[in-house]
């Protein structure tokens, strides 16, 4: 796994701590231990199947819809990190 | 229904009117709509890289802050190639575009917001420890 360097070099968890932990235990096929140490990782793998889709089937609404998408997952990423920087889970 | 031309032909010796009816209209109207088969230029690559601008994480938030603006900067291409030519381009697409654009400027704002910190922290402890290690060689001294 890549070390993180803004946890390396301050002792705090970025954003983006625990994503590859998570990948590798749903690479494992663990659903649960997955979901506990990244649960944002739900909303990015949704948001890239649908862009996916988008690009090969070109929905009418799809463009809205993956902006929405985009901006929840963007607001569970920072959820995440607020709750896991304040002790709260 | 539109009257081209009317009068008297006095070579052949008839009243003759021209008529333009609204068939004409109609094969414009499909040959407009076939034009616009083009996707506006960039709009896919905007898309990805706009969402592909929330990876902020790992390098302190310079591969979101890339993405997004690659991202803004092909937008802006795109939208001035749109405003050129409305007509050709696809309806859909702009719709990529304008989402994709959406998308790369929220991952702009956040990965330059991460970015800034971790940069802040830096020249912070920087300065605190190179401080320490400065006064305590005068200290030696």
């Amino acid at each position: 796994m890549l070390p993180c360097g803004f946890k390396q070099l301050t002792g705090h968890d970025c954003p983006g701590c625990g994503f590859q932990r998570s990948v590798a235990s749903l690479a494992e096929g663990d659903l649960t231990t997955s979901f506990e140490f990244y649960p944002p990782l739900v909303f990015i793998f949704t948001l890239f199947f649908l862009l996916i889709i988008h690009l090969i089937f070109n929905f009418k609404n799809g463009a809205s819809l993956l902006k929405w998408t985009f901006i929840g997952t963007t607001f569970s990423i920072l959820l995440n990190y607020i709750l896991k920087m304040t002790n709260l889970i | 229904m539109f009257i081209r031309a009317c009068g008297f032909d006095s070579h052949l010796g008839y009243l003759y009117l021209t008529v333009d009816t609204e068939n004409t209209n109609e094969n414009n109207n499909i040959e407009t709509s076939q034009n616009e088969t083009e996707n506006v230029p960039y709009s896919t690559s905007v898309l990805v890289l706009g969402i592909c601008s929330i990876v902020t994480c790992g390098c302190y938030g310079l591969p979101g802050l890339v993405c997004g603006i690659i991202a803004l900067v092909q937008s802006k291409k795109g939208l001035m190639a749109y405003e050129e030519n409305p007509s050709v381009y696809k309806e859909g697409s702009l719709k990529n575009l304008k989402a994709g654009k959406t998308c790369a400027t929220i991952g702009v704002i956040l990965s330059s917001i991460y970015f800034l910190i971790f940069l802040v922290y830096f020249i912070t402890v920087g300065t605190l420890v190179f401080g320490a290690l400065g006064s305590g060689l005068y200290g030696l001294q």
